[in-house]
């Protein structure tokens, strides 16, 4: 930037295809194919019912109807791709369209600001000879006198702003055609077309299975009569008024044991990998989806690869079921702490289901539960993921989902999904959570949800910028750094009041090659007494505060700005909305700027005796995180 | 080894119907895949549309050609055992007393 203005930018070119086009061929397609589809299913029918012709003469036409069926349907299968494609070619081009014209108004109005900072700022009298341009070479325009080199700079930077934009656009319009024709051509021979007619059915036939299992479970008393008619919403609300059938659909016992024998299969093969949940679930209607979660329950609740928004209303079913038989136990009138947790969860459970909660994962008899807080989607930036630590039981479970759900309402671009996870069960008191079988059991569960969730966030359409975050509390720490050693799939890693690194993580050497790349945070207040055993002998592992690489983040002021102080108060006052370690865990989550721990303010509790650490002056300071 | 055809005429003559729809259908289509303007595209998508609409044209008008070839096949038989049958009932009409020589021979429904 050498101080001169940019250039101007050229006009803009016009989309060779316009969406008008691509809207017409699909329409013409449509009719075309409506009518190909009458022939076809006419064929169909006279191969099924005979046609009224009997002894070889009906085998003969029977033979002739069926090859001609599937003959045609190559045809209609054709046609079908070739109407998906150009609608989809459509809306890429009307997306498109809509840019150009943003485009061209942002190129015209920063012309014309690069064309005003260039006019002289006063008028330039008369010249002997003629205007300033006759008298330049090649009548080019004139430069004023006095540039504001600070408005040319702002200038250049937009110019090549707006000039890369319009390059990814012309990029994108390439591509949009090249996915058009990619298209047409994956259904352009004859054989390609037989091929695709295999998929179609696949995914009739998919919503006919599913209209057999709920007529299964209507012959059987198992769902009212009515359930056909119904929409997935309307089931929902039906389940949660009869938990009786939430139950028989969860346990089905012989009454309703009767599947659809095809269905069964593909959900059990759905089962076996993330891929083919995801297959299987981008091939069904969202009805269908919808519908399927409702009635395997227990299969869908915690799939890996399904969707989840689906794994969400199956898991409705399962806390319907909860909900039922934790009301029964209450009416048995317990007491104690027996009692509270009952209440609690029944608590936990109504407001799950009235405020229809996300929760993707849940098996109460092993204590496992996680909510997702907020969307996962395009518009998705960053994705956090909070384990909580001791004491932690589906019954207290509501702590953890509001502090995730606190970082969600403060992130008011909406790119920040939250998921509170508990994937099983925690350390029940202190002497407890010096164990490290807790965290042997929940690490590896830890890094096997995170490929799910990075799978989910892949197939949500947010892009490839989006970030993870695994943050850890307490013995939730130590889980996280040991779920590490199995490849958690982390872009950062937060470590808050956390007992430790994980079992035999004393350094960066003792991590996999997977984890290169993580960026780590920790903060431990000063007061808190878990500093004690962070890195002790025998411990969780290495100290986070200390660990190699590692940025320590300043955790000393609550809300109104006094120091956070107490033995046990401060282990989890640092989730004190709007207090300073709240907000360094907000802007960890978010990729924004942390503050860092200063250590000169630092009550030194490990070694020989708790002292101030006077040596330090480095100070609190700000730390972009990228 | 003997050949059952069992078709009552009605049953013909329903299928030598279809057939033709089928065939007129189908003919329709390939004509009207055949016009499906291109206009308002670049020659790149152009191209590989033309590629693509002139394999399904061909199938549709295979299609419609067999549909034809069926119809005419049933219309042939269909003709044939109105033939026969009439042949028959003249042989059976010959062996009539006197009185029944003019009785008219009609195709059944």
């Amino acid at each position: 930037m050498g101080g001169g203005l940019p250039p101007l930018i050229g006009a803009i070119p016009e989309m060779e295809c316009i969406p008008a086009a691509a809207k017409r061929i699909a329409r013409r397609l449509r009719t075309i194919h409506e009518n190909v589809d009458e022939v076809t299913t006419w064929a169909d029918k006279r191969s099924a019912d005979g046609a009224g012709w009997t002894g070889d003469a009906a085998e003969a036409s029977d033979h002739t109807s069926t090859r001609y069926a599937r003959r045609i349907a190559a045809t209609g299968a054709a046609l079908y791709a070739g109407i998906e494609a150009a609608h989809d070619f459509e809306s890429d081009l009307e997306a498109l369209d809509k840019e150009r014209t943003e485009l061209d108004t942002a190129r015209i109005t920063l012309n014309d600001e690069i064309r005003a900072a260039a006019a002289p700022p006063v008028t330039a009298p008369a010249l002997p000879g003629g205007t300033l341009s006759q008298l330049l070479p090649g009548g080019a325009s004139p430069m004023p006198l006095l540039l504001d080199p600070f408005l040319a700079t702002q200038l250049t930077l937009r110019q090549i702003a707006l000039s890369s934009a319009i390059r990814t656009w012309g990029e994108n319009v390439t591509a949009a055609e090249e996915r058009f024709i990619a298209a047409l051509a994956a259904v352009d021979t004859y054989g390609e077309g037989a091929a695709a007619v295999d998929e179609v059915e696949y995914t009739a036939n998919l919503g006919a299975h599913v209209d057999n299992k709920l007529d299964d479970l209507v012959k059987k008393g198992v769902l009212p009569a009515d359930v056909a008619a119904m929409t997935p919403e309307q089931l929902r609300e039906y389940l949660i008024d009869h938990p009786e059938t939430a139950a028989l659909l969860l346990r089905p016992g012989p009454t309703a044991n009767n599947k659809d024998g095809t269905l069964d299969s593909i959900i059990e093969d759905a089962k076996e990998n993330i891929g083919t949940a995801q297959d299987l679930f981008d091939t069904l209607s969202p009805r269908d989806a919808a519908l399927i979660a409702l009635l395997y329950p227990d299969e869908v609740g915690n799939m890996d690869g399904a969707p989840f928004p689906v794994r969400a209303d199956a898991n409705l079913v399962g806390v319907i079921d909860a909900l039922d038989r934790t009301e029964y136990a209450l009416a048995q009138d317990p007491s104690g702490d027996f009692r509270t947790e009952l209440e609690d969860s029944r608590a936990l459970y109504q407001s799950i289901i009235t405020n229809d909660r996300q929760i993707i994962l849940f098996d109460e008899g092993h204590q496992r539960i996680a909510e997702l807080h907020g969307t996962i989607d395009a518009n998705t930036k960053n994705v956090g993921v909070l384990v909580p630590g001791t004491f932690s039981d589906i019954s207290n479970f509501q702590v953890v989902a509001d502090r995730s759900q606190s970082f969600v309402d403060a992130d008011y671009s909406g790119g920040l999904a939250m998921i509170s996870w508990q994937g099983g069960e925690f350390p029940p008191s202190l002497i407890e959570a010096a164990s490290k079988g807790y965290a042997d059991d929940l690490a590896p569960k830890l890094a096997s949800f995170s490929e799910v969730v990075q799978a989910e966030i892949d197939h949500s359409g947010a892009g490839p910028d989006t970030r993870t975050t695994y943050a850890g509390h307490s013995y939730g720490g130590a889980v996280v750094g040991l779920a590490e050693t199995y490849g958690l799939q982390a872009d950062r890693v937060l470590h808050i009041e956390s007992a430790g690194m994980g079992q035999h993580v004393d350094d960066p050497s003792d991590l996999p090659a997977s984890q290169d790349n993580v960026d780590r945070y920790s903060m431990t207040d000063e007061d808190d007494f878990i500093s004690l055993v962070q890195g002790a002998p025998g411990g969780h592992g290495a100290d986070p505060d200390t660990f190699d690489g590692t940025t320590r983040l300043a955790t000393g002021l609550d809300k109104d700005g006094d120091p956070i102080v107490g033995l046990s108060h401060s282990h989890s006052a640092v989730f004190q909305e709007g207090s300073e370690p709240w907000e360094n865990m907000f802007q960890t989550f978010t990729g924004g700027t942390v503050t860092t721990f200063d250590p000169s303010e630092a009550i030194v509790l490990k070694g020989d005796s708790p002292h101030i650490d006077e040596d330090s002056d480095l100070g609190k300071q700000k730390v972009d995180i990228d | 080894m003997g050949v059952t055809v069992d078709v009552p005429p009605g049953v013909l003559k329903k299928a030598r119907r279809e057939w033709d729809e089928a065939a007129e259908n189908l003919d329709g289509q390939w004509r009207r895949l055949h016009r499906v303007d291109t206009g308002g595209l670049s020659s790149e998508v152009v191209v590989a549309f033309e590629r693509y609409r002139e394999t399904w044209v061909d199938e549709l008008k295979a299609d419609h050609r067999k549909a034809v070839r069926f119809h005419e096949a049933l219309e042939g038989v269909d003709a044939d055992f109105t033939v026969t049958d009439t042949q028959e009932a003249e042989r059976l009409r010959d062996l009539l007393p006197w009185r029944y020589r003019n009785a008219t021979i009609t195709d059944s429904p």
